[in-house]
């Protein structure tokens, strides 16, 4: 494994979160044992790790812990595209973008940039 | 007067020479010597400035050396001493620089970790684009730079671009990372960091940007056509923005103020545009860092 629990911690999470509700340690198991072997004890470290990272919380119900996501996936993906798309000077290099937006006004002169390019013909 | 001669030098690099090299067609032609020369400038700056220090510190107490030795001039009154440097004066000073660069680098780095953190689990990998892809609508494609590097795509982004705009951006990323752009960008940034407002320190932070981003749209075209790129850049800069009636009209004022997608473009439709290695800029760039030196300290024959 090239990434450490990485790799682990992902399929973890992508679990939880399309349960959409709380689980064990071994519903966890179970699942991921439909693809690849993989031991009980590594799987309650990494949600150990989880727990720890502030990713899962958990709760005891009876002798096992059941645990549940913090956020859902679609509030990390937010806070990942707020600092994709956010241009401030201080964070600049951390990430690089394809392109910056640009303004109504600049938009018609880029079509006519366009089309230069365009008439210049395949090369 | 090597003072004086210091302080025109620091005005000419800090001010003059920025303003004249901003959007230089001949730089975009050559867009990573271009940007190493603007490094050089900024490296040649903090040395010039550096120096200024020392003779305003010490200012009799030398004997007049470097190029400007060469010219007459008056005897200096009094006791004058050899015109030396203690080495550690520019073991501190190197030393100094050293630690700014790489504290800029450190936080930048922990931010790029944080990030990369949550995206391996919240991103989904497309092994057909060997790209991670965020369930997001707003269409955006990006890069974390470094040693574990990550393309991103935007599921926007997947929807709103066709194949070959799709196999453009990622080019374009792809040579962003192999070129290590990542640390052109990082002494440029420390270096605006500290000097803000001056013009070599803002134009020289968006220009370095912007070569290197024509660096990578050189490092795409080896995939992609020209207007694949072109289109594909126009296709994300102008999502959600409408163009403005009867635009274009004021074509000349944005030729100056052009953001970075617009002159990428306008480059792209530029004939010419192929890789020229040229030895002697090289050497030009690593001259440039030592001419303050030369010219206000260096020992004369």
């Amino acid at each position: 494994m090239l990434r450490g629990f990485g790799d682990l911690e992902a399929e973890i999470m992508d679990r939880l979160w399309s349960w959409g509700r709380p689980a064990t340690v071994r519903e966890v198991v179970d699942d991921l044992q439909l693809q690849r072997a993989v031991a009980y004890t590594t799987v309650t470290t990494v949600a150990d790790i989880l727990h720890t990272k502030g990713w899962l919380r958990r709760d005891k119900v009876g002798r096992a812990w059941v645990y549940e996501p913090t956020c859902t996936r679609e509030e990390y993906t937010a806070r990942l595209m707020h600092q994709a798309l956010e241009t401030t000077p201080d964070r600049a290099g951390a990430l690089l973008h394809f392109i910056d937006r640009i303004s109504g006004d600049e938009a018609s002169a880029l079509l006519a940039a366009l089309e230069q390019v365009k008439a210049r013909g395949p090369e | 007067m090597t003072l004086v001669l210091l302080v025109l030098y620091l005005v000419a690099v800090g001010v003059l020479l920025p303003r004249r090299l901003a959007g230089s067609a001949r730089l975009q032609a050559r867009p990573v010597t271009g940007a190493a020369l603007w490094l050089a400038l900024m490296a040649s700056f903090t040395v010039a400035a550096a120096l200024t220090a020392h003779h305003a510190v010490e200012p009799l107490t030398h004997e007049p050396a470097g190029l400007l030795g060469l010219l007459p001039h008056a005897e200096p009154a009094g006791p004058v001493l050899p015109h030396t440097h203690d080495w550690w004066l520019l073991a501190a000073a190197g030393a100094a620089v050293a630690v700014l660069v790489a504290a800029v680098g450190l936080r930048t780095g922990r931010a790029r970790r944080r990030h990369r953190a949550l995206l391996d689990v919240v991103a989904v990998r497309d092994r057909r684009w060997g790209a991670l892809v965020l369930e997001h609508a707003h269409p955006t494609v990006y890069c974390l730079p470094g040693r574990r590097s990550r393309i991103v795509l935007s599921r926007g982004a997947l929807r709103l671009l066709d194949e070959r705009q799709l196999a453009a951006a990622l080019a374009h990323e792809h040579g962003r990372i192999r070129g290590r752009h990542h640390l052109f960008r990082l002494p440029a940034d420390t270096f605006a960091l500290l000097l803000g407002p001056l013009p070599l320190a803002r134009l020289g932070r968006s220009e370095v940007a912007l070569l290197l981003e024509m660096a990578a749209d050189d490092a795409a075209l080896a995939q992609v056509s020209r207007s694949e790129l072109a289109s594909a850049l126009y296709t994300l800069a102008t999502f959600g923005a409408t163009p403005a009636p009867g635009g274009g009209t004021h074509g000349g004022t944005l030729g100056v103020a052009s953001t970075g997608v617009l002159a990428r473009v306008r480059r792209l439709a530029r004939p010419g545009g192929g890789r020229r290695r040229q030895r002697a800029w090289r050497l030009g760039l690593l001259a440039l860092p030592v001419l303050p030196y030369l010219l206000a300290c260096a020992p004369h024959p």
